[in-house]
């Protein structure tokens, strides 16, 4: 358990330099570079239809979701829990973590070209 | 890894009667920004739930956000996004024990930093709504 809670602590920092650059380039596309402010269904369809911009966002989903699941876990671990709280807090949020990727992969795979 | 004493709520609790000093001040604001974000993510999956229901149905919820109240949230957002980036950075080299000297000094640099890029950044996220 121990070594699992070693490579779970380095991979949150690893995902949040990640997601430092996903998260500025995300808002660079949408906020900076967007020369109407609008957010239209036909700029997404544009950019999915390029498949690096798709893997880009997969990618993005999945980290952005483990960052967030285990920074949660970080925060509820603070208050000094019980083992098997501890366990049944992981598990759900595990449980959550993998909802939450299908759920943004539905939406994200149903873009279609106009 | 450097070994770390544990810290836990309490501990933090007690610390704070005693004096909110700039470490605390950054955890526990890298703990409430954290947690937004983790809503904000909700939130936004949530909205891009609407792709799967076709164009119409997505073009017409982002019609309906592109107003003022919510350029003026996107701004709190990216405020937001860059304090939790960067102190993140300096948590990560204080992790590896790469800046406990200039630990002070290093905060209060990349609040500077997010203040002076929320600004030039929140202007041109709310100019589209000001026009």
């Amino acid at each position: 358990m121990r070594k699992v809670n070693s490579l779970i602590w380095y991979l949150q920092r690893f995902t949040g330099i990640l997601l430092l650059i996903g998260l500025g380039i995300h808002f660079w596309v949408l906020h900076f570079a967007n020369k109407t402010g609008e957010y239209v269904y036909k700029d997404v369809a544009e950019r999915l239809s390029n498949p690096l911009w798709k893997v880009f966002y997969i990618v993005f989903l999945a980290v952005v979701i483990y960052h967030a699941m285990v920074g949660l876990r970080m925060v509820i671990f603070d208050f000094r829990l019980p083992g098997f709280l501890r366990r049944i807090v992981s598990i759900g949020l595990l449980i959550a973590g993998v909802l939450l990727f299908i759920w943004g992969m539905n939406s994200l795979l149903a873009v279609r070209p106009l | 890894m450097k070994e770390v004493v544990r810290k836990d709520v309490l501990y933090k609790v007690v610390k704070f009667r005693y004096g909110l000093n700039t470490g605390l001040f950054a955890w526990i604001l890298h703990r409430l920004t954290g947690l937004a974000l983790v809503l904000y993510l909700l939130l936004h999956l949530t909205v891009l739930s609407s792709l799967a229901k076709g164009p119409q149905s997505f073009d017409n919820l982002m019609a309906k956000m592109n107003i003022l109240i919510f350029k003026i949230l996107e701004v709190g957002l990216f405020g937001v996004f860059l304090y939790h980036g960067l102190n993140g950075i300096r948590v990560i080299m204080s992790d590896f024990g790469m800046e406990s000297k200039y630990q002070k000094a290093l905060f209060w640099a990349l609040f500077a930093v997010v203040i002076i890029l929320v600004a030039i950044g929140g202007y041109s996220i709310i100019k589209h709504a000001l026009h």
